[in-house]
């Protein structure tokens, strides 16, 4: 006897929206919690601080930040483009955008390895000053989830792509909650680079 | 809230931040001259202009989907 996980495709009666959808939700809702707090963290150091220094004191790349910028934006353009690729039925094209996703997500952190590396060179630690501490940080965690979410993404891509010939809408529904965790990783990215690299 | 919902704040978002960094751009190369913050500023004024078409462009290719 086989027994089907309820509402991964319907929409529950109660919520009006299947479970995908609630589940990604409630860990978005956790994120802007963690985030958010970190942020908040950087708003009171920053104001207590009697020793502030601003990015560029460090060296930071503005240049290489906005690149960083244009490659995230690229990104979530051509991960909702995979998603209503699928709506359409059109499975190449998923594949097409779903690769530049991850592509771009790989583009990312290579343009963050050698930001960090040049830091690093110049004997820039977290330990050196509180703005680095910060940078070290805020950025460090964003790249966790920028390789969690490229991961995951390169998995619905190769391996978890057979779901599209045995449940596809199912498949769709997973997309799009990929698609939501890339966007929150983008915002998280919109607001760190003025904060870190313009203010 | 749908995929299509957040993609619309993200890029209402992003046209923000864009405008937000040509102007920034702008008074760099008012303050230093240089001309990579030139490149910068134009880019930012490019994205700025472009983000809103290409909103607009996806709302009318995503008009079936739901905000939901």
């Amino acid at each position: 006897m086989s027994m089907a996980i309820p509402y991964t495709v319907e929409p529950r009666p109660d919520t009006g929206l299947n479970n995908v959808k609630i589940g990604i939700w409630l860990f978005l809702a956790s994120e802007v919690m963690l985030f958010g707090g970190l942020f908040a963290g950087y708003i009171i150091l920053r104001v207590g601080s009697t020793d502030w220094q601003p990015g560029s004191a460090f060296g930071l790349s503005v240049p290489l930040a906005f690149t960083n910028t244009l490659v995230l934006i690229t990104s979530s353009v051509t991960m909702v483009m995979a998603w209503a690729s699928l709506i359409r039925k059109d499975f190449s094209k998923y594949r097409l955008y779903m690769g530049i996703t991850v592509l771009c997500g790989l583009g990312f952190m290579v343009i963050k390895y050698i930001e960090y590396t040049s830091k690093f060179s110049h004997g820039y630690y977290p330990s050196t000053h509180i703005f680095l501490a910060l940078y070290f940080t805020l950025t460090g965690l964003h790249g966790i989830h920028v390789i969690a979410g490229m991961g995951y993404n390169a998995y619905l891509w190769g391996p978890g792509a057979k779901m599209w010939e045995t449940a596809p809408e199912q498949f769709t529904n997973r997309v799009e909650a990929s698609g939501l965790f890339w966007h929150f990783v983008d915002l998280v990215w919109i607001f760190l680079f003025p904060v870190l690299y313009l203010l | 809230m749908s995929l299509k919902a957040v993609h619309i704040f993200f890029i209402v978002v992003a046209t923000a931040i864009a405008v937000g960094f040509g102007v920034w751009s702008v008074q760099q190369v008012q303050a230093s001259g240089n001309t990579g913050d030139w490149v910068l500023a134009i880019l930012a004024i490019l994205m700025a202009g472009a983000l809103p078409i290409y909103g607009v462009w996806f709302l009318k290719k995503m008009k079936k989907v739901g905000y939901v």
